[in-house]
């Protein structure tokens, strides 16, 4: 059994360009300044960035405390397991980005995202 | 004979969980489920490499089942499960390519368990917000596929001098 084969690196660089894909795809997108609030698929609410409020959703067995301060956007609390979606932190546009989620705050067993999304233009 | 397959398989499987435990307590990327070293793997390879197919789905199922009641969860079972099923399918096939190596397997199998991750999600959440996860799970599995590759080529080595070979 040998540690690399010939074929090893033509593998690796298929992963990598299926991330680059990936991220033209879907990690590419700038934050913008509004605030798009999901449960599941649905749009739950579309608010902007530049006001201050706490939005508060709750389902049949959980709770979740959404955020907007000082331009940016991220999860208070939840009542799911892994508190992933806490440790997400803040979004705003300037960090959107840089983020490993890029524009979004994903509460996977509470089914609710958050998406800072490119407002329209007036 | 058979009672010495009991036993490596039965050592193997609780390797595995214990890796698979382990890795909890080392954050790669706090916030982001999926991200992880993927240590439970390298047994994982060692079965496909020196057990066969049926072993190797066996002891995949057993890891996955038995972590799903110890630590994850019903629901969480259902995420290793599909990456799992993916992983090993797609490791047994490019292990019985020429010239695939062991990093090659390990990477491909690492990929292909965030993507059967990312499916189930897609499923579970209904919702366009789990493909972010995708480019940061991606480039996360070349890594660390690589990385249990290289430790599993070591391990493996170490086995079989130990006498646990095929």
């Amino acid at each position: 059994m040998k540690l690399t084969g010939k074929k090893d690196m033509l593998i690796i660089g298929g992963a990598l360009l299926l991330c680059a894909v990936a991220y033209l795809l879907f990690g590419a997108l700038k934050g913008g300044d509004r605030v798009k609030i999901y449960v599941g698929d649905e749009l739950y609410k579309e608010i902007s960035l530049r006001e201050d409020q706490t939005v508060i959703i709750e389902q049949q067995d959980c709770k979740n405390v959404i955020c907007i301060e000082n331009g940016g956007v991220f999860m208070q609390e939840s009542t799911c397991r892994n508190q992933d979606c806490i440790e997400q932190g803040t979004v705003t546009p300037e960090n959107a980005g840089s983020r490993a989620l890029g524009n979004w705050i994903i509460c996977l067993p509470n089914k609710v995202s958050v998406e800072l999304a490119p407002g329209k233009q007036p | 004979m058979k009672t010495k397959s009991i036993a490596r398989f039965s050592l193997l499987c609780a390797m595995a969980l214990v890796l698979g435990y382990f890795e909890r307590f080392i954050p790669v990327a706090p916030g982001i489920p999926g991200v992880k070293l993927g240590l439970a793997n390298t047994v994982l390879l060692y079965a496909v490499y020196l057990m066969g197919a049926k072993s190797a789905m066996l002891l995949m199922l057993a890891k996955v089942v038995l972590s799903g009641f110890l630590f994850a969860g019903l629901s969480g079972m259902l995420y290793s499960l599909a990456g799992g099923l993916l992983s090993l399918c797609v490791m047994l096939l490019l292990s019985r390519l020429k010239d695939v190596g062991i990093i090659g397997v390990s990477v491909g199998g690492a990929v292909s368990h965030n993507i059967g991750q990312i499916a189930v999600a897609c499923m579970v959440v209904e919702s366009r917000a789990v493909l972010g996860y995708l480019p940061v799970l991606m480039i996360s599995a070349v890594i660390t596929g690589t990385l249990t590759g290289i430790a599993a080529k070591y391990a493996i080595a170490a086995l079989q001098k130990a006498g646990l070979g095929k």
